[in-house]
């Protein structure tokens, strides 16, 4: 499932508008699914500057562990209780439940750089081969 | 999934269960299934899984001089192994580098291999390049199937498909029955999870009915992912993680494989040389302090400096997800209690070495 009102990464990380200029940030359900269950997550305090395809947190699983990095340029406003306290809602809902920052967008034109919905869907294709 | 993947006889089944596929070794194996790795491995320590190992190789090794070429090329004495046992050993290469580690079936005259998925080619390689003129090597892997069946009620999952008392086998044994009618199925009492447990093997198109049944009787299959977690959390070496041909089984903690005694073998001179004078570095198990376990690759540091790298490692889902691993240090860092360091994707992790196995409540006999 890829929703059409996110943009992507192609990290396997989603952003979404959520209200004018704030966006939520998560990971994808490709990558939940690659990583397996998700034992523990590691995520930057509010007010913590964001850059752009840089990592702002890190994602243990029982297979791998894996950076996360950020989609767009901002500041954290919100960090997700319930995936702190049970990571695993990360894998059960990982497009909703399972967000894990809320941050400003700085310059929303980073968003046009982003995979669009289609395109992340082919990459995810080509990466399943099928499957 | 990619191209040129193999499929083990069991694929329809893996693809009906909804099992989620990824190239392993050259093949196309489940990673997991629905349930997910917790749960599959929480079943195995708890009740019965089942494990398509089809994609091991099986080589049979008769004919004139078979025990004694086996001997020349294990570390572990084949010779003593009487007919009905089976061993595990690594294959070195002249410098002690493991090649291959291994499991042999001892019949009368002859033995079955059971080689790594990752080394069918080199170890046949291996094989062939230096048998005797009357020995002779047949390669079943593909002729025939290889299912794992591991738990503390694996017996009385499997024990109304077979014909005959399964409580006979030993740990370690092996032994021929009847199997939902067939005979001579080789059935012996070991594994890789640390559980009780069977390997069966038998003809490629006799493994989905088999597999079939157990699923009926009960039993979860369960994927590649949580095959490493059990294994790990026993630390058994995984080969290209713990085992290469850079690394000796003294190295690796498998002293008890290695019997000088026996004679000469390949690789001898080297691990007669270690054993009197020591290694250089030594396989240890670590917990680390956090939620951070080290990884596969990651370094070992000692006092900021790096000292080693780490084999194996992860959470342990028996032991409440604890992070604990595997790697290789000098021996000098070797005690239990030592304080290491792993640089994990560039944070530094305290860690501290520990007591194996990391799980000690295992059901194996």
């Amino acid at each position: 499932m890829i929703p059409k009102d996110c943009r992507y990464t192609k990290e396997h990380e989603w952003v979404k508008q959520d209200g004018a200029g704030f966006v939520k940030i998560g990971i994808t359900e490709f990558a939940a699914s690659s990583l397996g269950e998700i034992t523990f997550v590691e995520l930057p305090a509010v007010g913590r500057g964001l850059e752009q395809m840089q990592a702002f947190g890190v994602v243990e699983a029982v297979k791998a562990a894996s950076d996360i990095n950020s989609p767009i340029t901002g500041e954290v406003v919100e960090v997700n209780p319930a995936v702190q306290a049970d990571p695993e809602v990360i894998n059960r809902s990982p497009h909703d439940e399972g967000w894990m920052i809320r941050a400003t967008l700085k310059d929303p034109a980073e968003l046009d750089g982003l995979l669009t919905p289609e395109a992340y869907g082919e990459l995810v294709k080509s990466l399943e081969g099928g499957h | 999934m990619g191209e040129g993947l193999r499929r083990t006889p069991l694929w329809p089944q893996h693809s009906r269960d909804g099992a989620k596929l990824v190239g392993f070794a050259g093949w196309e194996m489940p990673i997991q299934y629905p349930a997910g790795q917790l749960k599959e491995h929480e079943i195995v320590r708890t009740s019965c899984g089942i494990f398509d190992v089809s994609h091991m190789g099986r080589y049979f090794i008769g004919g004139t001089g078979s025990i004694d070429f086996l001997q020349s090329l294990l570390t572990n004495d084949i010779v003593k192994a009487a007919p009905g046992q089976l061993i595990y050993s690594p294959v070195c290469n002249p410098a002690g580098g493991v090649i291959d580690d291994v499991t042999v079936y001892r019949f009368a005259s002859s033995c079955l291999m059971v080689v790594n998925a990752s080394n069918r080619r080199p170890m046949w390689e291996w094989l062939e390049s230096r048998k005797p003129s009357g020995v002779v090597l047949e390669d079943r892997s593909d002729a025939w199937g290889q299912i794992a069946v591991q738990g503390p009620k694996a017996q009385e999952m499997l024990a109304p498909l077979v014909g005959g008392d399964l409580e006979a086998i030993g740990y370690y044994r092996h032994a021929p029955f009847t199997l939902q009618g067939k005979p001579d199925v080789l059935i012996s009492r070991n594994g890789y999870t640390g559980e009780d447990g069977f390997e069966i093997y038998l003809p490629a198109t006799d493994t989905a009915p088999l597999w079939d049944a157990l699923i009926q009787r009960g039993a979860a299959a369960i994927g590649l992912g949580a095959r490493d977690t059990l294994r790990m959390e026993m630390c058994y070496a995984l080969y290209g993680n713990e085992l290469d041909t850079a690394t000796t089984p003294l190295e690796a903690g498998l002293g008890w494989t290695v019997k000088l005694k026996k004679g000469e073998f390949i690789g001898r001179d080297v691990l007669l040389r270690q054993k009197e004078q020591g290694v250089e570095k030594i396989l240890v198990g670590f917990e680390v302090a956090g939620p951070r376990p080290g990884r596969h690759g990651q370094a070992i540091l000692h006092e900021g400096r790096p000292v080693g790298v780490v084999t194996s490692g992860g959470p342990c889902p028996s032991l409440g997800n604890r992070g604990m691993g595997l790697g290789y240090v000098p021996p000098a860092l070797a005690a239990k209690g030592t304080r290491i360091g792993i640089d994990v994707r560039g944070t530094l992790v305290d860690a501290v070495v520990c007591e194996r196995p990391f799980y000690k409540n295992a059901s194996h006999r």
